[in-house]
């Protein structure tokens, strides 16, 4: 018999042979005595080792091994060091956790945008104050300038004399016709 | 406490397999005893330093070479004293499953095929535990042992092959 159907037939047997190695060696053994036989041998085989099952471990190999762990570590674990070495010695656990704390920083952000306080002292106040004061002063002094240039350059040289003039041109010269008119 | 409920699920979940590995590659109950004591101090003090989900890997393959270093020491002590009370033990046992009283009859056919197992070439017998009674896949097989998966699968049908084989022969001793 061909090496690579023994094998096929042994796995068949085990139980670990792929769907179309099944269907092929069930036809062939219906067929072929010797294979028939050889997969019932191997099958018996197969099945008894399957269910041959654990010998169950000596309860005092498990009592002598608390014995022994329990002697040297006097000192138990705490629950910290539990945590820091499932947690922080693993890779994977360490950068999920380094995402989880970044994630929730910039979510706190976003959702939480932190409002600008400033805080100033009194002096500072008092001068910003007098600052304020002494530049509306300024503006006021400024002002009040311009007003009276206006009110005694501008309106009094610039305006009302050149009209006051030309208002006594105009009375000169309807007087001098009212004396014309009279003489006629 | 976190620490030792991990312990505790690992040695409620492993104790025997590790047991039962030992028992057929050592084939001498004291030692398999020795070895899973051993095994077991290893978890422990090992159990901060590889992950839960890869620990059958680890445990079988600590168990292996633990259960390789038993067999070397025996041997080496073999050539020094052929005659040592403990090979000696070892023998009486072996014979005492070979006994054609207990082995002629059909409710001793596990024991027949334990014993058959057990004669199998170590290398052999390694794969064929692991993935037929201890339920490994081909890939933690290769991992424990640290073998190509293409050695493992080849190990593992010569070994089915060794067992048939040596079924059929002590068959026909019984019969003869």
């Amino acid at each position: 018999m061909k090496e690579e159907l023994l094998n096929k037939i042994i796995s068949v047997a085990y139980g670990d042979a792929s769907l179309k190695d099944k269907i092929s060696i069930y036809f062939l053994a219906k067929k072929d005595g010797e294979v028939k036989n050889l997969l019932n041998e191997y099958k018996h085989s197969a099945n008894t080792t399957h269910n041959l099952g654990f010998e169950e471990c000596p309860d005092n190999i498990i009592e002598k091994v608390t014995n022994s762990i329990n002697s040297k570590t006097v000192q138990s674990k705490s629950m910290l060091t539990d945590i820091y070495s499932i947690i922080f010695r693993r890779p994977v656990f360490s950068g999920a956790v380094l995402g989880v704390i970044i994630m929730a920083v910039i979510s706190t952000f976003i959702i939480n945008r932190p409002e600008i306080k400033q805080q100033y002292t009194k002096q500072q106040i008092e001068l910003a104050d007098e600052q304020v004061k002494q530049s509306f002063a300024l503006v006021a002094s400024v002002l009040n300038k311009t007003k009276n240039t206006v009110e005694k350059e501008v309106l009094t040289d610039r305006v009302s004399r050149p009209i006051k003039q030309s208002f006594n041109l105009v009375n000169e010269y309807l007087k001098g016709e009212n004396k014309n008119e009279n003489i006629n | 406490m976190l620490t030792d409920t991990k312990y505790n699920f690992l040695v409620q979940h492993f104790k025997s397999r590790i047991y039962n590995y030992s028992i057929y590659l050592l084939k001498n109950k004291m030692d398999a005893e020795d070895v899973t004591q051993e095994v077991l101090i290893r978890i422990w003090k090992n159990l901060g330093s590889f992950n839960i989900l890869a620990a059958k890997t680890w445990i079988m393959k600590t168990t292996h070479n633990l259960c390789l270093d038993y067999l070397r020491k025996r041997k080496a002590e073999f050539t020094k004293n052929p005659y040592s009370i403990d090979d000696i033990s070892d023998f009486i046992e072996s014979r005492d499953n070979e006994n054609p009283m207990i082995t002629t009859e059909n409710k001793f056919t596990d024991e027949k095929i334990k014993n058959t197992i057990k004669q199998l070439p170590d290398n052999l017998k390694s794969v064929f535990v692991l993935y037929e009674i201890n339920g490994l896949k081909y890939k933690e097989i290769s991992e424990s042992l640290e073998i190509p998966i293409n050695t493992v699968k080849v190990y593992l049908m010569r070994a089915r092959k060794q067992l048939q084989s040596d079924l059929k022969k002590l068959r026909l001793e019984e019969v003869a």
